[in-house]
């Protein structure tokens, strides 16, 4: 067997895989989501949460 | 037609390129859901600076492939758990009388290294030697010689198969 003997073989596997219905994906849902995601304001991001409350802590000790 | 309907348009057309790619790294369902979007996701973010001066597929192959190289090494970090071995997996599957080419192909693809696959896979599809190179960031000289040690493993393992399911 020659690794060319199998290049028909190829393109019937992605010609299956093309009409594949158990593995369909919705795309525009995807990088819509994305999209989202990354304009989301910074405010909600943990990283910057934590920082903010670190800042409280922080100044709450000072009043302290 | 906006950016984004050209891109899902693009991609629905090229599916078959992500969902085979996707079938041939990763067994469970699941793990193949995750690397299509993976891939997509990359796609999309690249899509500005695509410039059309190669084919589209050789851009998601391209894209596809790094994206799945990548996530397989960050894999590598982690534990994992135990795979089914390919190579019965496809005897299993020989056996039930299916069509045998398309089921060796899986078998033995699945059964090699992970840079190994992504050279057999643009191997099979068409891809010259330069432009393999190109795509996956290596010397030509070395895309030939493992395309040569990758033929002569695949000779072998059909070999054994064969002779273990007469």
């Amino acid at each position: 067997m020659k690794l060319d003997d199998l290049k028909p073989a190829w393109k019937l596997f992605q010609h299956e895989q093309q009409f594949n219905q158990t593995e369909r994906m919705d795309v525009l849902a995807l990088i819509e989501q994305t999209h989202v995601v990354e304009t989301a304001p910074l405010y909600t991001q943990p990283l910057l949460i934590n920082a903010l409350l670190f800042l409280l802590f922080l100044v709450s000790c000072q009043g302290g | 037609m906006d950016q984004k309907s050209a891109f899902v348009r693009i991609v629905q057309q090229h599916m078959g390129i992500i969902n085979s790619l996707c079938q041939i790294y990763y067994q469970q369902a699941e793990d193949r859901q995750d690397a299509r979007q993976d891939i997509v996701l990359q796609l999309w973010k690249s899509y500005p600076s695509f410039r059309a001066e190669s084919a589209i597929s050789t851009w998601i192959y391209r894209v596809g492939l790094n994206t799945l190289l990548a996530k397989k090494r960050k894999e590598k970090r982690r534990p994992q758990s135990q795979a089914i071995d390919p190579l019965m997996h496809g005897r299993m599957e020989v056996a039930s009388g299916v069509d045998d080419d398309l089921l060796l192909l899986r078998s033995l693809i699945a059964g090699l290294k992970d840079t190994d696959k992504a050279l057999v896979v643009l191997y099979l599809e068409g891809y010259k030697n330069k432009e393999i190179a190109e795509m996956l960031c290596m010397s030509t000289s070395n895309v030939s010689t493992k395309l040569n040690r990758i033929k002569k493993d695949l000779k072998k393992k059909y070999q054994n198969t064969n002779h273990e399911t007469r």
